[in-house]
């Protein structure tokens, strides 16, 4: 198993990096908060993901955590609620690290514990989701008044359907492992943290074997095509379908990635 | 098989019960693998039912123990990509004639894989026997299922399930299938099959045409759009009885949603 060197590829104290099955593996790092993100974390995650993007030995990521959870969302201990420009400017890097998983590469989530906040909608964007049976998943923020305004609202009413996207953002309802797979919120459950590696690197291994080209333009025909009229979307699936006149498979995704934004 | 059962070619089985044209895959010594012989007689005979006053609607089944294998690659090539274009056409139109036209009943008579998948998604009702399982194999052979499958699946079952099938190409039962909507029944044999299919058939033979394909349109094409856009759509069909000609308000009602 080849692994990168981890000397230059350090994005910062709370983000453990690392490559494998030609897989980025970032892992959340904060564990003496549970967690919870603060602006630093943020930022880091963002460029983490980022270069997962753009580098081109890696073809997919993995989003795992350390300690018993994934994530608390915000650490609301690091941030002044009155202090507006702040809080837009971490809006708007959670809402950016949102749309690099959703209209990225292959990514799969594997959750190991409670998955609060920012960490569900994360985990929502990606194309996989592995959990712990303990794991559990909760949006709290209507109990201090907050709106979620980082596309979550758009992912989850688009991945969970209305009706489920209500029970979570406007009931703040907390939801097992069990009834997480029931509702599409996560793919798999398995016993133990080992087991959750393991899973998810059998399926990075599956999809880094595959033809590239064609897999990630099944994630963004998948991804943005459910809510266009019939017709429209057709279209659009049918430039895809043509990915082998285009000499450079690169260009093309990126082009495609535009056009179905 | 009298020649009135082969009108539209060898790999195509057809005949009319309680008012529905009963169209049957029939090759079977390949799993009922579709060539792309077999997809034009299949879109011949589904025309046929579309245009035919007689016909309210299809039933969709196959001969012997596979539904279909979806695409013959013996016959076509995955990597000849102009081929797979031209099988592609063909099978696409088959889909918008599903999802555009009169009711549609599948019968799933066994495995069902890659276009076996796609017919199940856009018929309007779908019995399967239990020993069935559905896949879309594509990825592994680096394919892209470019027939508007993609489009109706994730509409139909949600975007997750799209990924499992399309991204992992896992395989599904039939439990998991009723489960995520991707199936509407399960029956024990074959012979409950075409029972369970032809009741269902009655069912609908019976009702006012007119409202029924409405609801069909409406159900496929409004999700789509925004509250108002759709609303205004719903009201069309809801003003179906101010048409004298019944046929001709359908025909017009379905070019409104392209």
């Amino acid at each position: 198993m080849y692994i990168m060197s981890l000397k230059n590829l350090q994005f910062g104290e709370y983000i453990d990096f690392t490559v494998k099955n030609r897989f980025g593996i970032i892992t959340l790092n904060r564990v003496h908060r549970a967690n919870a993100f603060d602006i630093n974390q943020f930022e880091n995650l963002k460029k983490a993901i980022k270069y997962c993007q753009e580098e081109e030995k890696i073809r997919g990521l993995i989003l795992t955590n350390n300690g018993t959870s994934f994530s608390t969302g915000v650490d609301l201990g690091t941030i002044d609620g009155s202090d507006h420009i702040a809080v837009k400017y971490l809006e708007e890097t959670a809402a950016e690290i949102c749309k690099l998983i959703y209209n990225g590469k292959p990514a799969i989530c594997a959750i190991n514990g409670r998955t609060m906040g920012e960490g569900v909608v994360f985990s929502v964007c990606c194309d996989y989701r592995i959990a712990t049976k303990e794991s559990s998943f909760q949006m709290p923020e209507i109990f201090s008044g907050i709106f979620t305004g980082t596309g979550c609202l758009v992912i989850f009413s688009k991945i969970l359907g209305i009706s489920y996207t209500k029970k979570m953002c406007m009931f703040a309802e907390r939801l097992g492992a069990k009834v997480a797979l029931k509702m599409g919120l996560i793919d798999k459950i398995v016993n133990k943290k080992e087991d959750l590696m393991k899973s998810a690197f059998d399926k990075a291994k599956f999809l880094s074997t595959k033809n590239q080209t064609v897999l990630n333009a099944i994630k963004i025909c998948t991804n943005h095509l459910s809510h266009k009229a019939y017709h429209v979307a057709y279209h659009k699936e049918k430039e895809a379908s043509s990915w082998y006149e285009y000499p450079n498979k690169v260009e093309f995704i990126e082009n495609l990635k535009k056009k179905f934004e | 098989m009298t020649s009135e059962n082969s009108r539209f070619g060898e790999f195509i089985e057809f005949s009319i019960k309680k008012k529905f044209g009963i169209i049957k895959l029939n090759r079977t010594h390949r799993g009922n693998a579709i060539t792309i012989q077999m997809a034009k007689e299949l879109k011949k005979a589904i025309e046929f039912c579309q245009n035919s006053e007689k016909v309210r609607g299809i039933i969709l089944t196959g001969n012997g123990t596979s539904f279909t294998t979806g695409m013959d690659i013996d016959e076509i090539d995955g990597s000849d990509h102009v081929a797979v274009k031209d099988y592609e056409k063909t099978a696409a139109s088959i889909q918008e004639l599903f999802y555009y036209g009169k009711p549609v009943i599948c019968a799933i008579n066994g495995k069902a894989m890659g276009d076996g998948v796609a017919y199940a998604l856009c018929s309007d009702y779908r019995v399967a026997v239990k020993d069935c399982y559905f896949m879309m194999p594509e990825i592994n052979l680096g394919v892209f299922p470019g027939t508007g499958i993609i489009v109706l699946m994730t509409r139909v079952i949600g975007i997750p399930w799209t990924k499992k099938i399309l991204m992992f190409a896992e395989k599904i039962s039939v439990e998991k299938a009723l489960e995520i909507g991707l199936i509407d029944q399960i029956v024990e044999n074959q012979e409950e099959l075409l029972k369970n299919a032809l009741d269902k058939a009655k069912f609908l033979f019976t009702k006012n045409q007119t409202v029924l394909n409405s609801i069909k349109l409406c159900s496929n094409h409004l999700a789509d759009k925004s509250y108002n856009d759709a609303y205004q759509l719903e009201k069309i069909g809801s003003a179906w009885y101010e048409y004298d000609d019944k046929e001709k308000f359908i025909k017009d009602f379905r070019k409104k949603l392209y």
